[in-house]
């Protein structure tokens, strides 16, 4: 994902609608899929998106540009998430596996052997994922599926670099672990 | 070479370089010998090939078209003012700290300090001289802890205000 551009925002800061629906439409996924990692319920992942793009609208204005726009944003999305989360603790809640699953991957030219083998192997993957402590889950949704780098991910979590590479490797290490043996051998 | 260096070198080194920068050597050597770490080296970039290419999860067309209805909604609203209530609050209060200041001190010292007309220019050094040379002039206490109240109010809904703007921005 790349930062939105500078002029779009620039708009948005001047109270256009049109650039806000342009940015909306832009950022729209990677909000709502983070904070589906947040929350794993989609219903109250569509709440909170709504919630932070209003935000944003407000903020908009004093947002001076310190630190990029992304990161700022999925700092809202995660802060927000966070304590909207432990709201929702305090009450009895039930959320199919099913519901946070990510969609399966778009047909490739793969043949559909491999292709299913893949889809299977990603689903099993975030199964794995949702079982794992909050700080691992979105750390490895900002890097895999934000496309942002540790150093990144540091700053939106507003932890040491340090930190978020052990959250990286001890992810990581877990889901290599749990996958199942006789994986293909893709190196 | 351990197994267990071998891993963690692993998991480290292909974090921000990924797969294709691991350099040849000892390690390499290692893993091509060693059945479990190969097997840990294909499991760990099994998992970075399938999270790297898992697509997004897509938004409810209700997310954009909730957020669009209200800030529509809200930019219709929103008058054109001169002062932002980030000025305009403050400053309000601080006017009418001042108010209030001077009429405690009316009741307090009675009419002589009264200002009921803007003396002008040429008033001005004999009105402070007269200030400086009156003997009975005694700030007391009250007063002290009025004025005081005055400025630590201003100064907190500054501060506040300032923090609340700063929080806002850093995305709070």
């Amino acid at each position: 994902m790349k930062e939105p551009d500078a002029a779009l925002l620039e708009r948005c800061r001047q109270r256009d609608t049109e650039a806000f629906a342009q940015l909306v439409r832009e950022q729209q996924d990677y909000v709502y899929t983070l904070a589906l990692r947040v929350l794993r319920d989609p219903e109250e992942a569509a709440d909170l998106s709504q919630e932070v793009f209003l935000q944003v609208w407000n903020a908009l204005p004093s947002f001076r540009g310190e630190s990029r726009f992304r990161t700022w944003l999925y700092r809202i999305v995660i802060n927000r998430g966070l304590n909207r989360r432990r709201r929702l603790e305090r009450r009895p809640q039930s959320v199919s596996l099913e519901q946070q699953m990510p969609h399966p991957l778009v047909a490739t030219q793969d043949d559909p052997h491999t292709e299913v083998w893949h889809r299977e192997r990603q689903q099993v993957l975030w199964e794995q994922v949702q079982q794992l402590p909050d700080k691992y889950r979105i750390a490895l949704t900002l890097f895999y599926q934000h496309e942002l780098s540790c150093a990144e991910i540091a700053e939106v979590l507003d932890l040491p670099l340090g930190t978020v590479k052990t959250h990286l490797y001890r992810a990581r290490q877990a889901l290599a672990e749990a996958l199942p043996r006789g994986e293909k051998d893709v190196l | 070479m351990s197994c267990e260096q071998v891993r963690q070198w692993m998991l480290e080194g292909t974090l921000e370089g990924g797969w294709a920068e691991l350099p040849a050597g000892p390690f390499a050597e290692h893993i091509e010998g060693c059945p479990d770490c190969r097997a840990f080296a294909a499991r760990l970039a099994a998992v970075d090939a399938a999270l790297s290419t898992s697509p997004l999860e897509e938004a409810p067309p209700s997310v954009a078209q909730t957020v669009l209805a209200r800030v529509s909604a809200e930019a219709r609203r929103e008058p054109e003012t001169f002062l932002s209530w980030l000025v305009w609050l403050p400053l309000g209060s601080l006017l009418l700290g001042l108010f209030w200041a001077y009429l405690t001190l009316f009741w307090q010292r009675g009419s002589d300090w009264a200002i009921t007309v803007i003396p002008s220019m040429s008033e001005w050094p004999a009105l402070l001289e007269r200030w400086l040379s009156n003997q009975q002039v005694m700030i007391s206490a009250v007063t002290v802890c009025i004025a005081a109240g005055i400025l630590f109010s201003v100064l907190g809904v500054g501060l506040g205000l300032y923090v609340g703007r700063e929080r806002l921005a850093h995305g709070h």
